[in-house]
């Protein structure tokens, strides 16, 4: 008799493995901004950032990165984006381990990593700064579809500007691109998809 | 009552045969004759190309017996309809030689028929390069059947956007709407948008960049207006939500 129930047991367990098998994509019609089903697989890169060691992508699997494309004399939208990431990281209750919020500088000429650090560190003390002068940057910019021209100025003592893609990306914990967030998104927006991701 | 020890486990067969029965295939799924097409090379260009035809049942077996020809027509400058008949079956597929002598939109009508008697016949539009200027990941062409049947679908409260191959360069050489430039939302009614990019380039569509291939769908929950250049019209694309 007992073999019996045993036997009906593991069917019972087999058929729960098999439904909850897509559990993990089950937060998919939950997110609030702009989704792509099935994510976008990213090639891995390597940049030089302002903890002083190379962030790779690679190494942050089991994370989510949010990451943004701007340069620090940017008069508007970096530093409305980063006030914006800086409640989203504070919402989420800081968490170090499992959030990376990440600055690629497009502007490498004038961005080094002492200037970067302290802008990005002005928003949090965990947020990273990443830079390159090399192809590197380009390849990772045109894996995003992000564009940056830039646009001579005068007589400013900023000398140029750029006019560049607004768009915050997320990176899934597969190290895939899974969400874009367009500029203006409310913050809280971000801070609900973070959560349905890592399920904190 | 020594019978009832049993009950659990003749509710538990009950329930796996009515779990088999739910999953097992309708006759009429099995016999429904599905046409799928891929190109050699891809996109197709200006010259030779192979047409690789699959042609399955309903549980996606291949189906190696048919009869199985295609007409293709350069629809840009109303060309003649040339039909050729499938003469090799490799690895599950008919391979079917065909030759394009003017870059452009094209169509491919592939015919299947079974020695039953029974046929299946499904058309497909498409863009032959000149020489393309960049690489695509090869990936099955979808039928216009397919596309029709996927917007009739669409739920109220969805806004699709479905780019079809060729797209950029049909714009740059005659007019043709794939994107409206204004966009009208609203977060109590159309309030989500897709855009799929079926063409073989990525593009911008306002704010949006889709990778060739891709899928995207922003729901938005609040009113808002955003804008950006479309790569396909080479304008300004807006997007208002209303409340």
């Amino acid at each position: 008799m007992w073999r019996l129930y045993t036997v009906a047991i593991s069917i019972l367990l087999m058929i729960t493995a098999c439904s909850s098998t897509n559990s993990g994509q089950d937060y998919v019609s939950q997110l609030q901004g702009a989704v792509l089903n099935p994510p976008r697989v990213l090639e891995n890169f390597s940049l030089m950032s302002t903890t002083g060691e190379e962030f790779t992508l690679s190494k942050h699997r089991g994370e989510v990165i949010l990451i943004y494309f701007g340069y620090r004399a940017c008069p508007d939208f970096c530093p409305t984006t980063f006030a914006e990431l800086k409640r989203v990281y504070t919402d989420l209750n800081e968490p170090a381990d499992q959030l990376k919020v990440v600055f690629v500088s497009i502007d490498p000429e004038r961005d080094d990593l002492e200037s970067l650090t302290y802008y990005t560190t002005a928003f949090h003390k965990d947020f990273i700064g990443l830079r390159s002068d090399d192809q590197e940057l380009e390849n990772l910019m045109n894996q995003f579809g992000v564009v940056a021209e830039k646009r001579i100025l005068g007589e400013s003592a900023l000398a140029y500007l750029y006019d560049h893609t607004a768009t915050l990306f997320l990176i899934n914990p597969k190290g895939e691109l899974e969400v874009q967030y367009l500029y203006g998104t409310p913050y809280r927006n971000i801070v609900n998809d973070v959560r349905l991701i890592l399920d904190i | 009552m020594k019978i009832f020890r049993f009950l659990p486990i003749v509710g538990l067969i009950a329930l796996v045969i009515g779990i088999g029965l739910f999953l097992r295939q309708p006759d009429d799924e099995v016999d429904y004759i599905q046409i799928g097409l891929n190109s050699d090379p891809f996109p197709m260009t200006f010259g030779s190309a192979d047409l690789i035809v699959s042609v399955t049942n309903g549980q996606g077996k291949p189906i190696e017996d048919a009869h199985v020809t295609v007409v293709t027509q350069e629809l840009h400058h109303h060309g003649p309809e040339i039909l050729t008949i499938a003469r090799r079956y490799e690895n599950d597929h008919y391979i079917i030689p065909i030759f394009w002598s003017m870059p452009g939109q094209s169509s491919i009508t592939v015919t299947a028929t079974l020695p039953d008697g029974r046929t299946s016949e499904e058309e497909f539009v498409t863009f032959v390069y000149m020489s393309p200027t960049f690489k695509a990941e090869s990936r099955p062409y979808r039928s216009k059947g397919e596309l029709e049947k996927e917007l009739e679908n669409v739920p109220d409260n969805e806004y699709w956007i479905i780019v079809p191959h060729g797209a950029r360069e049909i714009t740059d050489t005659h007019f043709e709407n794939f994107v409206e430039p204004l966009i009208l939302l609203s977060v109590s009614g159309k309030n989500t948008l897709v855009i799929r990019n079926d063409d073989f380039v990525d593009n911008s569509i306002g704010p949006f960049y889709v990778a060739a291939g891709e899928t995207l769908r922003q729901q938005f929950f609040e009113p808002a207006v955003y804008q950006g250049v479309c790569t396909i019209n080479q304008g300004p694309v807006r997007i208002e939500v209303s409340e």
